[in-house]
């Protein structure tokens, strides 16, 4: 099935039935409204999945004031292509570690969607995926994130992010006490 | 319509990352694992932090000696401070620990049975104390079901930690025992006298997977490990074992395991042996 790719253009509203459509109209925080699959937005957000099915999807866009319209436009990018993409069998593969949870490795075109936005952009695709209960998109998201932290001290990851060092001297000096060992290299 | 609340909207400035969602910290955290959180993100800003202190969750997976991990700040860190980040890490799992994996002395052995009692998991790496106390710790942690020990040396032992250790944890699924040569390259291989495995091991129902890496073992030995583990799905032994000295009934037993590997070598000359 062909589906539309969300564009981001704003939709004339449609006189069919919301129920007949095999796409959802969002709404960003901006008022900019956007097309998506309906398959795909319920497959892969437990919140959108729950608006489908309850019938609080609105015509006119559904608003989703907590997401801003670029954020909005990776999701439902997301979302699209995801619903065209063919599952590798790789998906079911985790990284393997002993300490970390297994966590389902990003597809070669998931890491590409990621790695091609500015630290703002991650920020708020990361948000909305949270706020949507989109668990792909956070595996997605977070895994990227967690790349950029990996083998950094503090004050590396502080850089990174843009992060102030918000503790005073005299917390640190506490959790040096508690924690002497994690400083031994600063 | 819409089923949040008052809204923030439009775009702001540079993102506040400390001020990220905590359940989102928590999952980039459980990416990143117990070493790369000390040593780095948890103290990168105080909300984070709290998420470290207060997620015991984090803290359900222990592993401090991964033989993979190249993480060079972890490379350079001293031993000292590797035990501390263990206790840390056990305190803040708040009894909440499941698997545990590094290097063990026998006072962390005793620390493992005081703060993680639902231990399902263990693997101890380079283990050269006292058998006899690994043994009484072992069975201490009733929720065991998979034990992987590599014994660093020549350690002080009651001649058969195999049987020991089935004795003191019937319930294993799975039980991996490595003996100093098997591991060590700077060693002699045939420096140590090699634990023999020559009698019976107590019944281990659930057992499906009994890898046994430089013991001395007898088909008599082997035969029994067959007998007494019913479920047995995976046998690696990689031993001084003398296949020619199978019989038809043993080598019917061994195929009736679905993965097995027989890696086996020769017994060194006599004047090897002390």
């Amino acid at each position: 099935m062909e589906v539309d790719k969300g564009k981001g253009e704003a939709e004339e509203t449609r006189k069919v039935a919301e129920a007949d459509r095999d796409t959802v109209t969002l709404k960003s925080s901006d008022g900019k409204l956007f097309e998506v699959s309906k398959e795909a937005a319920a497959r892969l957000s437990t919140v959108l999945a729950g608006m489908i099915a309850g019938g609080s999807i609105d015509d006119n866009g559904t608003d989703l004031k907590q997401i801003g319209s670029e954020a909005l436009e990776n999701v439902v990018d997301y979302c699209n292509k995801h619903a065209n993409s063919i599952p590798s069998a790789a998906l079911i593969s985790s990284s393997i570690s002993f300490n970390t949870a297994p966590f389902k490795e990003p597809e070669e075109w998931e890491r590409k969607f990621v790695d091609r936005l500015s630290h703002d952009a991650l920020f708020d695709l990361v948000e909305a995926a949270n706020f949507l209960g989109m668990e792909r998109l956070l595996d997605v998201t977070c895994h990227k994130i967690s790349e950029m932290m990996k083998g950094k001290s503090p004050d590396q990851i502080r850089e990174v992010f843009n992060i102030k060092n918000d503790y005073t001297k005299e917390e640190l000096e506490e959790i040096r006490q508690e924690l002497a060992w994690a400083f031994y290299d600063d | 319509m819409s089923s949040s609340s008052a809204s923030e909207g439009g775009l702001t400035a540079a993102r506040d990352w400390a001020a990220l969602p905590s359940d989102i910290v928590l999952d980039v955290f459980l990416r990143l694992g117990p070493h790369e959180v000390m040593l780095g993100a948890e103290r990168v800003c105080k909300p984070w932090r709290h998420v470290a202190l207060e997620e015991p969750t984090l803290w359900r997976h222990v592993g401090l000696d991964e033989p993979h991990y190249t993480n060079e700040r972890w490379m350079c860190c001293p031993c000292s401070v590797k035990q501390q980040m263990l206790r840390v890490a056990l305190d803040r799992a708040k009894g909440q620990c499941e698997a545990f994996q590094g290097t063990c002395y026998d006072s962390d052995l005793l620390l493992l049975v005081i703060r993680a009692p639902f231990l399902k998991s263990l693997s101890i790496q380079h283990y050269g104390d006292y058998g006899e106390r690994l043994v009484k710790v072992l069975k201490k942690l009733t929720l065991l079901e998979d034990v992987e020990v590599y014994f660093n040396n020549r350690i002080d032992w009651d001649k058969s930690m195999l049987q020991s250790i089935c004795k003191a944890c019937r319930h294993l699924k799975k039980l991996v025992l490595k003996h100093a040569s098997a591991f060590d390259l700077e060693r002699d291989e045939d420096e140590f006298v090699k634990e023999r495995v020559d009698g019976p091991i107590p019944v281990m129902r659930n057992l499906h997977t009994l890898k046994l890496y430089d013991f001395d073992l007898s088909c008599k030995g082997l035969n029994a490990i067959l007998d007494g583990c019913p479920r047995l799905e995976t046998l690696l032994i990689d031993c001084y074992f003398d296949k020619g000295k199978m019989d038809k009934e043993l080598k019917l037993k061994c195929a009736r395991v679905k993965n097995l590997t027989l890696d086996t070598m020769q017994k060194p000359p006599l004047r090897w042996l002390f």
